[in-house]
C-alpha cells in the first residue's frame, strides 16, 4: 500500500481528489456496503440441528445458512440489541428452528426466496399499552460462587441506559423493566453473566477462570491481539505477578517471573557494566557487539517509546507488562526492536464501573550490608606485616625521601621510620601493635552504612460512565537507601479521562507526572585496615590522604588552610542531588467508522528535565585542596588565593523533549465466523531532542547564592608544592550539547484467522532516521516479519484427550537495532584550553557503507493445555542471527585511525524457552508451581578482529585495545567468553605457577603468555548464563497466600580475584587480596593450595600469567532463594462491616540468599569481586517488607 | 466518507515526501560538522591536543642525558619504556602499549590530509587564508614525517636512503589506502617538497605560536637538511629564519626562584619558540623519574646560568630538568631559535667556515652566562680547526637542547656515522650492564604492534 504519496502536490495539480484517494474512497464504501449486507450462496437441506449455549445470534444466523443454504439479511446494528441465545434443536423444521431462536428477541423475521429478512419488532399501539404494563420492579441479589453476597456490582439492562450497582448485601433494584428485557451483571474479576428479567433474581457470578482468560490480550503498544491468534513470542506479566514482589522500580518486578529474559547484574568477566547495557537486561541474549549501538530491549509506556528515566514510572500505576521476544511480536518497532520490547500498560478505568478506590501501602526494611563479604582485603595485623617487610625491602625509600611531590605515606611506615631512628623505644611498637587490632570495616559500617527503609504509599480512583472514563493515580515513594545520606523520594500523579461524546468517537487525554529528589551518600574506601574515622569522643579524624601528612602540617603552620582529610567530616560538605521532573502528556482520539474499522491519532508529548546539583562546602577537601593548591603566598606571609575561597558548586542541567505523533486506521472484522482478519496500517514521526549543560561555580556561597566570577583562567599560577610547577585554573566548561533524533515509521500488520484455528500474520515496517551525513535513502530501513499459527486441537481429527488444547506457532522475520554515528567523516567543535581557538575533533573514520544492524529472527512454539488446565506451558525455539553487526574492525595505525566502525560481525543465539505451570492441588487447599526454563547459547560467527591469547585471557580492560566493555571476542564462542591459560599447579621448589608451552610444563611466562596459540588455551564458556530460570510454588488456603521464588543460574563462568604476586604491589588498593595469607609459603603447601609464592621480585610476566590462568576461573552456576511472599486476603464476610471491599495484608522478603553455587570461596556470582577495589562491594542487603492493599467500597 | 479523507489527508500532510527529506535531514548532535569550510579546517589544525602534542619521545628514554632509579627500571611504565631504556631487542612483548609514539603522529598527519584532500576538492577561492591553511597543512604533515622517521627508520645516508625502509607514506585521508614502507629517500623527499611547498604559502607571524609560520617551515627545512646532512641547504634556511624578528632569550632576565623558569609560548616572552608542540609523556620522562647524568651537569660551569635555569638539585643530591620551554612537566619538542643557531655553527663549520662557526656559538651562549652590568661573564671561544670548533658546536648542542624531543638521540644516531664522534652507550640497571655500540641496529625502534597487527604490508625493523 502506497498511500504516502505527495498528496498535497497531487491536490494542487488534479483539484480536489486523486485518483488514488477516489480508489481509497471506493474502497472503504465496498467494506461499508458488505457490512450491511450478508451474502452468502449455497442451498442444503431445510432441517435444522443445533445445539448452542449462549451464543450470539450472529454466530446462530451463520449456522442455519450453513445447513439450509438460506441466506440472512440484517443491519449489522440492529443485532446489537440481540440476546444471547441458547437453544438445543435436533432436526427440526426451518420455521420451527427460526421461532425458537427469535424467542425473546426484539426482532421478527420474514421468509422470502431463500433469504430471511431480519427486522426490529414493529410494536403496535396494544403492545405498547401492554409493554407498559407489564413493566415491572425487579429485585435481585449477586452473590459470588461461595453464595457471598457482591456489593459494587453492576447490573444494566441490555439496550437501555438503566443500570444499578449492587449494595453491601448484594441486592439492587431496577423499577420499569420490560418484562423481555435482558439484564447485564459485570463485576470486576467475574464473568459477566445476561439473565431474562425476572421479579426475584438471584445470580450467581464465578469467577474469571484466572489461568487462561488473564493471557487472553497480548499488546504491541500498535494494537491489541487475541492470545489465541497471536504468532509471534509474547510474556504477558498480569497485575497479580507484578505485583508479587515490592520495589520502588517497574523493571525490578520482571526478574526471576519471565521466562527468556535475564538480568545481567554483572555483565563481562570483569564486571563493568557495559555502556549499552543501560537497563541490564536481555531478552533472550544479545547479539550486538558495539557500545554505541544500544542492547537494550525498547521500553514502551502504552504506544510510545518511553525516553525518560525508568524509575520515573511507578510500579503501582501499572495493569501489566508483555514483552516481545520473536520477530512477529517485535518487528512493528523496526529499527529499535532488535533486543525485544518491553510494552508497559498503565492502569485505566472502564465505561459503565462504579468508582473504586485502591490504596497499596507498603515499607521495606534492608539489613546493613555486609561489608565483611569481600575478599578484597587484608586484615590490619597481616598488612602491618606486609608493610614492615616492605619496609625492611627499602619499598618505601623513594616515597620517603620525595621532597617534591610528598607522597602519601602510611600511618604505619611512619611509625617505621621512627622506629627506626629509635628502635628501643617501645611506646613506638606498642602504637603499631595497637593498630593492628582496627578493623576499618567496623568503622565503615558504623559511619557509612545504615538500614536501608522504604516507604511506598499509592491511592488511585478509577471508574466510569456510559459516556466516559476517568482514573486518577498518586503515588509517593520515599527511600532511604543502605548508604548514608543516599536516598530519593518520588511523586507521580496519573490521571487519564476518556471520553465518548458520541457513539463513533472516542477522546482520550493523560497525563503522567513525576518529580523525584535523590541524594547519593559520600563513600570512601580507605586503603588501609587501620586507620579509625572518629576518636574515643566521636570528633572526626583525619586520614592519610592526598599528600605526605607532615607536608600537610608544614603548610598550615605556613598560614595555608588545613590540608588534611577527615571521611565522616566529607559525609557533611559533600552534597549531590539529581533532581527531575517528567511529564508526560497524551491525546488520542479514536473515530469509528464502522464497528470494524476506526482510525486513531495519538499525540504524545514528553519532556524531562533533570537538575544534578554537586555542592562542596567550603569547608569540604575538594575546597580547601583546590584553594591551597593555588594560594600565593607572599615573602612576608600574606596570602593571595587565585582558586577563590568558599564553595564550590557543579550544576548540570539536561533536558528531553520528545514529541510522537501517530496515525493508524485498525480494521477487525470476522466473516462469517469463518474468518477473522484484522490490520492495521500508519504512519508516525518522532522527534527526541535532548539538550543539557554545565556550569561550575568556584567561591561560591550558598547562603547568599554568589560566586566569585572575574576569575582569569589564562594566568597560569605557581602551584604548592611547587615541583607541580604553574597551572592555570581548572575553567568550567560551558558547553551545551544538543541531540536531535527524528524518525519517520510507515508500518503495516495484519493477520487473518480462519476457522478459529488457523492464523497468518505479515508486519512490514520501514523506518527512516536524521543519521548525520548519509543521503535519506540510506537511512530507510525496511524490516518486515511474518507468523503462523495452528490451533491443532481444534481440528475434528484431534482427540488427544490428555492434552485438549494444542496449538503450534511458527515466525520468521527481521528486527532491527539502531546505529546513530554518521557515516561520513565528522568533526565535533569544541575550544582549545590553551589558545582559546576554536577546535574540531575528528571523532570517527568515515564509512560511507554503513547501515542499521539487522537480526534475523525464527521462532517455533508450542503452546499446549492439559485436562482442567492442571498443567499449561509451552515450548519455544528460536534462533537469533544479527548479520550487519557494528564491530570496531581494527586497521592500521598509519591511517590515522585505530579502528573505524563496520557492518560486519555476525552473531547467532539460540535457545529454548520452556513455561509449565501446574496445578498440583486444587480445592480449599491450592498449591501452583509455575517452572520457568531457559536455554540460551550465543556464537560469534564472525568478526573481523583476531585478538592474541595474552589478549583474550587478560582479566581486565586494556586500554590500548578498542573499547570493548568485557567483551573478549574469538570467532566460534560466546561473545561474552572467559579464556584463560593452561595450569600445570605450583612447582613444589618455590611455589611458582606452572603452565605449559607447546605440550611441556613450562614457567618461561613471557613465552607462555606471547607464543601460546589459541587452540591452546582453554574457553571455559560464557560469563552469562547458558541455562537460567524459576521455580515458584504458590499455596493459598481460605485467604492466605504463601509464595516462594527460587531461581536458578547454570552454565556460565566467572573470573574470581586473587592476590598479586608481586610482593611490593600486595597492598596497593587495586590487588590486594585474601588469598595472600593462604598463598604458598613452603614445600607441601602445593597440596592444599593453588595460590603461588608472594615473591618480592618486579616479575609482572609470572603475575599476569597466574592471574589469567585457569585456576581464578569459576563456575558460576548457583540455585538462589529469591524471595518469599506471604499474604492475607480478607474474605467478604469479614469486610461486610468495613468500608472496604477487598483488603490484603502482604509481607514480603527478598534476597533471602544463596542455596547453593558452584564455586567453594562463598562468592556470589551476581556480584563481580572486580568491579569495586576493596571492601565496599557487597552482595544485595536482604530486605523486608510489610504492606496492605486494599480497595474501598 | 469525509471523514475517512480527512484522515487520510492528515497522514499525507503529515508524511509528505518533500518535507520528508529535509526533516530527516536535520543534524542530530549539535556539535557536529564535516569539515568542509576554511574555519572547519582551520579548527582541525588548530586543534593542539592533536596537532601540537603526542610526538614521539622514546628516544629520550634511550639516549645517554638521563637515567632513572633502578627502581623505576624495573617496574614503572610500560613495558617498552622499561625495555627501551635497557637497548632490548624486542621492546614491546607483544604489548600493543607503546603504539602512541606511531599512532599520534600518523593521526597528525590524517588531519593534514582531510585538510589538503579537503582544500583540493572545494571550490574555495585560493587566497591567502586558503594558502595559510594549506600551508599550515604541509608543515604539520611534513613535521610529523620527520618525528617518526627519527624512531623508526634507519638514519639517512645519501648511499643507503633508496634501500632503507623508510614509513608507510600516506598522502591521502582515504582511511581504506594502506600502504607498506616507502624508501628514507621517498619520505625525505616528500618532506622537503611539502616543506618548500609551505614556506611559499605560510605567514610570517602566526596569531599563535601553536600555528606553523613561515619562519617556522624554514627552521623545519634547516633541521631536516641537517640531518640529511646536506649542510649548505641547512645553512640557507637557518640564515632565512635568524635574519627574521626572533631572538635569544638572556637568561639573566629570568627568574630562577620559579619552579619552571622558561616563560609559556603564549605570554609570547618566549621569543625563541618558532613553533610550539610536545611529546607523549612517559613514565621514564616524567620531571620526578627523568634524572640528569653527572656526566652532562659537570660540564656547565658554574658561571653559566644554565646550570641552575635547566635544572633543580633534588634531596638525594640528583638532578631533575625543569628547564623545557612548555614552563611545566610536558616535553617541549618543538623549534626554536637556540636550535637553529647550532644548525647554522655546525654548518658553518662543515662548511669550512669555523669562525664563523664560534661567533653563533658565542653569540648564543653570551646570553646565557650570567651578567654583572648587562655584560656577560662568558669569554668568547675560539677555534683554529674545523674539528676544534665541531667539538665544542656538538657539546653546546647537548648541554643547550639536552631534553629537546628525542634530538639527543636524532644527534647520536646521526653522529655516530662519522667515527670522530661516535660513542658507545651503556648504563646498569640492577647491577646488569647494558651497552650499545654506534651504529647499532637497536638505533631504529621496532614499529608497535597497532601497525604490524593490522597491515601486512609491514616488514618489521631488524634489531
Amino acid at each position: 500500500m502506497n498511500f504516502y504519496t505527495c498528496f498535497p502536490n497531487a491536490l494542487l495539480h488534479y483539484g480536489w481528489l486523486s485518483p488514488k484517494t477516489i480508489r481509497v474512497m471506493k474502497l472503504v464504501s465496498f467494506f461499508m456496503i458488505i457490512t450491511c449486507l450478508k451474502l452468502s450462496a449455497s442451498a442444503y437441506a431445510q432441517r435444522i440441528t443445533i445445539n448452542v449455549k449462549q451464543q450470539p445470534l450472529a454466530s446462530v444466523f451463520s449456522t442455519i445458512e450453513k445447513q439450509t443454504g438460506y441466506q440472512f439479511w440484517y443491519k449489522s446494528k440492529d443485532l446489537e440489541n440481540a440476546g444471547k441465545v441458547t437453544v438445543n434443536l435436533d432436526n427440526v423444521e426451518l420455521t420451527q428452528a427460526l421461532d425458537k431462536v427469535f424467542e425473546g428477541q426484539p426482532f421478527t423475521y420474514e421468509l422470502a426466496n431463500k433469504t430471511i429478512v431480519v427486522k426490529p419488532k414493529e410494536k403496535t399501539i396494544i403492545d405498547k399499552i401492554g409493554a407498559y404494563l407489564r413493566k415491572q420492579l425487579i429485585t435481585g441479589i449477586v452473590t459470588d460462587e461461595k453464595d457471598l453476597p457482591l456489593a459494587g456490582a453492576t447490573v444494566k439492562v441490555k439496550g437501555t441506559n438503566k443500570t444499578a450497582q449492587t449494595d453491601t448485601d448484594g441486592k439492587f433494584k431496577l423499577s420499569d423493566v420490560d418484562d423481555a428485557a435482558i439484564l447485564v451483571i459485570s463485576y470486576l474479576g467475574y464473568e459477566t453473566a445476561e439473565v431474562q428479567a425476572n421479579a426475584n433474581l438471584k445470580i450467581r457470578l464465578s469467577l474469571t477462570s484466572a489461568d487462561l482468560k488473564e493471557l487472553s490480550v497480548v499488546s504491541t503498544g500498535y494494537q491489541n491481539i487475541p492470545k489465541e491468534r497471536a504468532t509471534g513470542s509474547f510474556v504477558q506479566i498480569d497485575n497479580q505477578l507484578l505485583n508479587r514482589r515490592v520495589s520502588t522500580n517497574i523493571l525490578d518486578r520482571l526478574d526471576g517471573i519471565t521466562s527468556g529474559l535475564i538480568f545481567n547484574k554483572i555483565s563481562g568477566p570483569i564486571g563493568v557494566a557495559p555502556t549499552n547495557e543501560k537497563l541490564g537486561i536481555s531478552i533472550r541474549g544479545r547479539v550486538t557487539i558495539d557500545d554505541k549501538v544500544s542492547a537494550d530491549p525498547l521500553v514502551v509506556l502504552d504506544n510510545f517509546p518511553y525516553e525518560g528515566d525508568i524509575n520515573n514510572i511507578n510500579p503501582n500505576d501499572i495493569e501489566s507488562i508483555s514483552v516481545l521476544k520473536d520477530a512477529a511480536a517485535a518487528s512493528i518497532w523496526g529499527a529499535r526492536s532488535g533486543n525485544g520490547v518491553i510494552i508497559i500498560t498503565t492502569k485505566k478505568g472502564k465505561f459503565s464501573q462504579g468508582l473504586k478506590i485502591d490504596l497499596n501501602s507498603n515499607i521495606t526494611i534492608g539489613t546493613t550490608p555486609d561489608l565483611k563479604y569481600s575478599r578484597n582485603y587484608l586484615k590490619s595485623s597481616d598488612f602491618i606485616d606486609v608493610e614492615t617487610y616492605l619496609f625492611d625491602q627499602g619499598q618505601y625509600n623513594v616515597n620517603l625521601s620525595d621532597v617534591n611531590f610528598y607522597p602519601v605515606i602510611s600511618p604505619v611506615v611512619e611509625l617505621l621510620v621512627k622506629r627506626k631512628a629509635d628502635p628501643s623505644n617501645p611506646a613506638i611498637l606498642e602504637q603499631i601493635n595497637n593498630l593492628r587490632k582496627v578493623d576499618v570495616r567496623d568503622e565503615t559500617a558504623k559511619h557509612f552504612y545504615q538500614k536501608s527503609i522504604n516507604q511506598q504509599y499509592s491511592l488511585s480512583l478509577r471508574g466510569g460512565s456510559e459516556k466516559s472514563i476517568y482514573s486518577l493515580s498518586i503515588g509517593y515513594d520515599k527511600n532511604k537507601n543502605n548508604l548514608v545520606g543516599s536516598g530519593s523520594d518520588r511523586l507521580t500523579i496519573n490521571s487519564t479521562n476518556t471520553y465518548r461524546p458520541f457513539k463513533n468517537l472516542e477522546l482520550m487525554a493523560s497525563l503522567i507526572y513525576s518529580k523525584s529528589n535523590s541524594a547519593i551518600g559520600y563513600q570512601y574506601t580507605s586503603p588501609y585496615p587501620y586507620v579509625s574515622f572518629a576518636d574515643e569522643n566521636g570528633n572526626p579524624l583525619a586520614v592519610p590522604y592526598g599528600r605526605r601528612t607532615s607536608y600537610l602540617e608544614s603548610t598550615a603552620a605556613l598560614g595555608f588552610l588545613d590540608w588534611k582529610y577527615r571521611p565522616i567530616q566529607e559525609q557533611a560538605y559533600n552534597d549531590n542531588t539529581t533532581k527531575v521532573n517528567n511529564i508526560l502528556l497524551r491525546g488520542s482520539a479514536r473515530y469509528s467508522f464502522t464497528n470494524f474499522l476506526n482510525a486513531v491519532l495519538q499525540y504524545q508529548f514528553e519532556t524531562e528535565n533533570g537538575k544534578i546539583q554537586g555542592y562542596r562546602d567550603p569547608s569540604s577537601y575538594e575546597a580547601r585542596n583546590n584553594i591551597n593548591l593555588y594560594s600565593q603566598r607572599a615573602s612576608n606571609g600574606s596570602f593571595t588565593y587565585p582558586f577563590p575561597k568558599g564553595g564550590i558548586l557543579y550544576l548540570t542541567d539536561r533536558n528531553l523533549n520528545s514529541n510522537n505523533l501517530r496515525a493508524q486506521l485498525n480494521f477487525n472484522r470476522e466473516f462469517s465466523t469463518k474468518h477473522i482478519i484484522s490490520a492495521i496500517a500508519g504512519a508516525e514521526i518522532r522527534e527526541i531532542v535532548n539538550d543539557g549543560n554545565n556550569r561550575i561555580l568556584y567561591g561560591y556561597n550558598d547562603s547568599f547564592g554568589t560566586a566569585t566570577t572575574n576569575l582569569n583562567f589564562n594566568v597560569a599560577y605557581p602551584v604548592n608544592p611547587s615541583a607541580l610547577g604553574s597551572i592555570v585554573l581548572p575553567s568550567p566548561s560551558g558547553t551545551v550539547t544538543g541531540l536531535t533524533n527524528r524518525y519517520l515509521s510507515y508500518y503495516a500488520n495484519g493477520a487473518y484467522t480462519f476457522l478459529d484455528r488457523y492464523t497468518f500474520s505479515l508486519s512490514g515496517r520501514k523506518d527512516g532516521a536524521n543519521i548525520f551525513g548519509a543521503r535519506t535513502n540510506d537511512k530507510i530501513t525496511p524490516l518486515w516479519s511474518s507468523g503462523l499459527a495452528y490451533e491443532i486441537s481444534k481440528e475434528s481429527f484431534y482427540n488427544f484427550s490428555i492434552i485438549p488444547y494444542l496449538k503450534l506457532r511458527a515466525s520468521y522475520g527481521y528486527n532491527g537495532n539502531v546505529y546513530n554515528a554518521s557515516a561520513y567523516l565528522t568533526a565535533t567543535y569544541g575550544v582549545s584550553s590553551q589558545t582559546g581557538l576554536p577546535t574540531a575533533t575528528i571523532t570517527s573514520a568515515p564509512n560511507s557503507e554503513l547501515r542499521w544492524e539487522k537480526i534475523r529472527n525464527k521462532n517455533f512454539a508450542i503452546d499446549f493445555a492439559a485436562q482442567k488446565n492442571r498443567i499449561t506451558g509451552s515450548f519455544e525455539l528460536y534462533e537469533k542471527l544479527g548479520k550487519d553487526l557494528i564491530e570496531d574492525a581494527l586497521i592500521p595505525a598509519s591511517s590515522g585511525f585505530v579502528s573505524y566502525k563496520g557492518n560486519a560481525a555476525t552473531v547467532q543465539t539460540k535457545g529454548l524457552d520452556m513455561i509449565l505451570n501446574s496445578i498440583n492441588v486444587d480445592g480449599n487447599l491450592k498449591w501452583t508451581t509455575n517452572f520457568l526454563f531457559s536455554y540460551n547459547k550465543d556464537r560469534v560467527i564472525s568478526y573481523d578482529t583476531k585478538y592474541t591469547s595474552q589478549y583474550l585471557t587478560s582479566n581486565q580492560a586494556n586500554s590500548a585495545g578498542p573499547s570493548r566493555y568485557g567483551l573478549y571476542i574469538n570467532e566460534g564462542n560466546s561473545l561474552f567468553g572467559i579464556y584463560s591459560f593452561k595450569s600445570a599447579g605450583l612447582d613444589p621448589l618455590n611455589g611458582d605457577p606452572r603452565g605449559y608451552l607447546n605440550g611441556a610444563v613450562s614457567k618461561d611466562y613471557v613465552n607462555i603468555l606471547t607464543n601460546t596459540k589459541i587452540d591452546d588455551i582453554i574457553y571455559h564458556g560464557s560469563s552469562r548464563p547458558m541455562n537460567f530460570g524459576s521455580l515458584r510454588n504458590t499455596f493459598s488456603y481460605s485467604g492466605f497466600l504463601l509464595s516462594a521464588n527460587v531461581t536458578y543460574k547454570f552454565n556460565y563462568f566467572f573470573r574470581r580475584k586473587s592476590t598479586t604476586l608481586v610482593y611490593a604491589d600486595v597492598l596497593n588498593s587495586g590487588s590486594v587480596n585474601a588469598d595472600f595469607i593462604d598463598r604458598w609459603k613452603k614445600t607441601g603447601d602445593e597440596i592444599a593450595t593453588s595460590i603461588p609464592s608472594v615473591v618480592y621480585d618486579f616479575n609482572y610476566n609470572r603475575n599476569t600469567f597466574y592471574q589469567s590462568s585457569e585456576t581464578l576461573v569459576e563456575k558460576g552456576d548457583h540455585i538462589r532463594l529469591q524471595d518469599i511472599t506471604l499474604g492475607y486476603n480478607f474474605t467478604k464476610n469479614a469486610l461486610r462491616k468495613l468500608p472496604f471491599s477487598s483488603l490484603e495484608i502482604y509481607s514480603y522478603v527478598n534476597n533471602i540468599g544463596i542455596l547453593w553455587r558452584a564455586n567453594k570461596y562463598k562468592l556470589d556470582p551476581d556480584l563481580s569481586d572486580y568491579s569495586f577495589a576493596g571492601y565496599n562491594s557487597y552482595p544485595l542487603p536482604r530486605t523486608f517488607s510489610l504492606g496492605i492493599r486494599t480497595t474501598f467500597k | 466518507m469525509k471523514k475517512i479523507i480527512i484522515f487520510i489527508l492528515l497522514v499525507q500532510v503529515m508524511v509528505g515526501c518533500k518535507k520528508q527529506d529535509a526533516w530527516l535531514n536535520a543534524k542530530s548532535n549539535k556539535s557536529d560538522v564535516i569539515p568542509s569550510t576554511l574555519e572547519d579546517f582551520q579548527a582541525l589544525l588548530d586543534n593542539n591536543s592533536v596537532m601540537n602534542a603526542n610526538y614521539p619521545s622514546i628516544g629520550i628514554v634511550g639516549a645517554d642525558n638521563s637515567f632513572v632509579l633502578d627502581a623505576v627500571a624495573l617496574t614503572a611504565g610500560q613495558v617498552n619504556e622499561r625495555n627501551a631504556y635497557k637497548w632490548s631487542k624486542d621492546i614491546y612483548e607483544n604489548s600493543l602499549e607503546g603504539g602512541a609514539h606511531w599512532q599520534y603522529p600518523y593521526q597528525t598527519i590524517e588531519y593534514a590530509n582531510v585538510v589538503l584532500d579537503g582544500l583540493a576538492k572545494s571550490n574555495i577561492s585560493e587566497n591567502t587564508t586558503f594558502n595559510n591553511i594549506k600551508g599550515q597543512a604541509l608543515f604539520f604533515r611534513s613535521f610529523a614525517y620527520y618525528n617518526l622517521l627519527q624512531i623508526y627508520a634507519k638514519q639517512y645516508t645519501k648511499e643507503t636512503a633508496d634501500t632503507y625502509l623508510g614509513l608507510p607514506l600516506k598522502v591521502s585521508s582515504d582511511v581504506n589506502v594502506v600502504v607498506s614502507r616507502s624508501s628514507v629517500q621517498a619520505v625525505y623527499d616528500q618532506i622537503i617538497n611539502d616543506l618548500t611547498s609551505a614556506e611559499r604559502l605560510l605567514t610570517d607571524v602566526p596569531l599563535f605560536k601553536t600555528r606553523p609560520s613561515k619562519p617556522a617551515a624554514q627552521s623545519l627545512l634547516a633541521k631536516v637538511y641537517l640531518n640529511m646532512g646536506n649542510y649548505a641547504k641547512a645553512k640557507e634556511y637557518a640564515d632565512l629564519v635568524l635574519s627574521s624578528n626572533y631572538s635569544l632569550i638572556d637568561l639573566n632576565t629570568l627568574n630562577a626562584a620559579l619552579t619552571y623558569p622558561f616563560p609559556t609560548f603564549q605570554s609570547n616572552n618566549n621569543t625563541e619558540i618558532l613553533f610550539y608542540c610536545t611529546a607523549v609523556g612517559l613514565t621514564f620522562t616524567s620531571t620526578s623519574n627523568l634524572l640528569v647524568l653527572d656526566e652532562l651537569y659537570n660540564r656547565y660551569d658554574d658561571n653559566d646560568l644554565r646550570k641552575t635555569i635547566f635544572f633543580r638539585t633534588n634531596a638525594n643530591l640528583t638532578h631533575s630538568f625543569r628547564g623545557r620551554y612548555s614552563a611545566g612537566m610536558t616535553i617541549f619538542c618543538g623549534l626554536a631559535t637556540n636550535e637553529i643557531y647550532l644548525i647554522r655553527a655546525e654548518c658553518l663549520a662543515r662548511l669550512g667556515n669555523y669562525q664563523a662557526a664560534i661567533e653563533d656559538i658565542n653569540a648564543l651562549l653570551r646570553q646565557r652566562w650570567k651578567k654583572d652590568n648587562g655584560i656577560s661573564r662568558y669569554v668568547d671561544q675560539i677555534a683554529n680547526t674545523e674539528n676544534e670548533a665541531l667539538n665544542i658546536i656538538l657539546l653546546e648542542r647537548r648541554k643547550e637542547l639536552p631534553f629537546s624531543g628525542n634530538l639527543r638521540w636524532e644527534d647520536l644516531k646521526r653522529l655516530n656515522l662519522d667515527p670522530r664522534f661516535s660513542k658507545t652507550l651503556s648504563r646498569t640497571v640492577n647491577g646488569q650492564q647494558y651497552t650499545i655500540p654506534p651504529n647499532d641496529s637497536r638505533y631504529v625502534y621496532p614499529i608497535p604492534l597497532i601497525e604490524t597487527n593490522f597491515n601486512p604490508l609491514i616488514i618489521q625493523n631488524e634489531r
